[in-house]
């Protein structure tokens, strides 16, 4: 057992070693590395004092709030391309052409339209997240099997329930997968919008420790970043194991 | 015979534009909305400035050079990052495949990193080079350099057996194997790897460009936007996203290309 343990993680103690090393022994400058132990002295501290923990909460409100947006929508395009064929006339070149450009240039033109506070930020993350919501849905949604579409129509169910009952639950780890896609999505936007026009969260807060090289306030910041990421990917993960029989 | 062939080719010819212009006609009607909403004043044009307007910005920044001279800024960046990330992820993605040691070492490194958005780099490396290109070059390597490893990796642990048993006991070499077996057998999943990694390079680039750059794109796109000139503000946007589009459009032709002898295609 201490053995697989420490085959899985000896590089990991490996470099944190070299870094701390490298980094005392002042073969760079404090400010691009500094020790790994100072690192580890400010997350500490900004994690007491509360200013981590707050920064973290206004970044994951705006993501999750536009993921959840993302996902509500996008499910509901999804399922209407399956079922319409207008609709899926109409959407699948936009789909196509959204899915494969970086929504990120778009930054500039959101705060034009939405002003720099919550607003701009959670809808630029929920248009990011929304396409791969829609593809996944709607491939979930065309790959029910026939058969239980007729057996459930042969026993009487209503069209009306068909949709919640059949379709939707048989779509979903389809509409997982896209959530798993989308998740890192909807952090990269809100992190880089928080970078490129403020208003607080992580982003905001690594960038302008970045601006005035307050190195360990940086490192801290990504560690906190690589937490959120670890954590909602974790959630995720797990949320989806107890829910989803496959 | 042949009058038949060709006939049938005319019509799929026909039903290929039919299904083109179809595709087309969608995208046509957000622009024709756009410019309709902005003409009759629906949207203010200090808001949204018209299609028309932003098409006519486009020919101008054509004809000035001010766009080629970004656009390849950032292009550059974007694929000399790729091809960085290309060329060490397959390395990496071999050398973990082919060696215990090498998997064992690069492994947990890599799940530790795997969840970390690779944007929130972009601070480090401008601390790091400041507003250059090799600060931008290093991010996109790196955000691109996971999917590389992790696509050559599974490209070639997940080599048919069969095939390498056949090979072998046909006498083909150690060294013959690898080129002729391995490598084509594990190619797919790398052509895929590229496919996610694409992406994530414009993505990349534009974030670096927004928030520590000099040149390139995103740079154009914020000066515009704190000018307060929009017309070529959304001119920059719009030629962006169809690079990033016609990007992504060549790479699955060169995918399909280049696996055109792969029984899944």
């Amino acid at each position: 057992m201490i053995r697989k343990i420490a085959a899985a993680s000896y590089s990991i103690v490996l470099v944190a070693i070299v870094w701390e090393l490298v980094a005392r022994a002042g073969v760079v400058p404090f400010f691009f590395l500094p020790p790994l132990s100072v690192i580890a002295r400010t997350f500490v501290a900004q994690v007491a004092d509360g200013v981590l923990v707050s920064e973290a909460w206004l970044t994951l409100f705006r993501a999750m709030t536009g993921f959840a947006i993302a996902i509500v929508v996008g499910v509901t395009l999804g399922m209407g391309m399956s079922r319409f064929r207008v609709v899926h006339w109409f959407f699948d070149p936009i789909v196509a052409v959204a899915l494969s450009v970086p929504t990120l240039t778009l930054v500039p033109a959101f705060v034009l339209w939405f002003g720099i506070g919550h607003e701009s930020k959670i809808l630029l993350v929920a248009l990011s997240c929304v396409w791969s919501m829609a593809v996944s849905t709607y491939n979930g949604a065309r790959n029910v099997d026939t058969r239980l579409i007729w057996s459930a129509r042969a026993m009487g169910t209503p069209e009306s329930k068909l949709l919640w009952k059949i379709v939707v639950p048989a779509a979903m780890p389809f509409i997982w997968n896209g959530m798993q896609v989308a998740l890192p999505i909807s952090l990269i936007v809100a992190f880089v919008f928080e970078m490129v026009a403020g208003g607080g969260g992580l982003g905001f807060q690594e960038i302008m420790a970045a601006r005035f090289f307050k190195s360990p306030d940086l490192f801290a910041a990504l560690f906190a970043i690589l937490l959120v990421g670890f954590a909602l990917d974790r959630l995720l993960r797990t949320l989806r194991a107890r829910l989803v029989i496959e | 015979m042949t009058t038949g062939g060709s006939a049938r080719r005319a019509s799929a010819v026909g039903a290929s534009a039919r299904h083109a212009l179809s595709a087309v006609a969608p995208i046509a009607l957000v622009l024709a909305a756009w410019e309709a909403a902005t003409r009759s004043g629906a949207i203010r044009t200090q808001v949204l400035p018209a299609f028309s307007s932003v098409c006519a910005a486009i020919v101008d920044l054509v004809a000035s050079g001010e766009l080629s001279r970004h656009l390849g800024v950032s292009l550059g960046r974007a694929f000399g990052g790729l091809a960085l990330s290309i060329v060490l992820g397959v390395l990496l993605g071999f050398g973990m495949a082919a060696n215990r040691h090498v998997r064992n070492f690069f492994d947990p490194l890599l799940s530790l990193v795997y969840p970390l958005p690779k944007t929130a780099l972009v601070p480090l490396t401008m601390v790091w080079f400041g507003l250059t290109h090799q600060a931008a070059i290093l991010v996109i390597f790196l955000a691109c350099l996971l999917p590389m490893v992790i696509n050559t990796y599974h490209g070639v642990r997940g080599v048919d057996r069969m095939l390498l048993w056949s090979a072998r006991s046909l006498g083909t070499s150690e060294r013959r194997l690898f080129t002729r077996v391995v490598v084509p057998a594990a190619m797919p999943s790398i052509v895929n790897g590229v496919r996610i990694a694409l992406p994530i390079a414009f993505i990349v680039v534009i974030s670096v460009e927004l928030v520590a750059s000099r040149a390139g794109v995103g740079n154009l796109i914020n000066g515009y936007g704190s000018m307060g000139v929009y017309d070529y503000m959304f001119a920059t946007i719009l030629v962006f996203v169809a690079m990033a589009f016609i990007a992504d459009r060549c790479l699955v032709r060169l995918g399909r290309a280049l696996l055109r002898w792969h029984e899944t295609q």
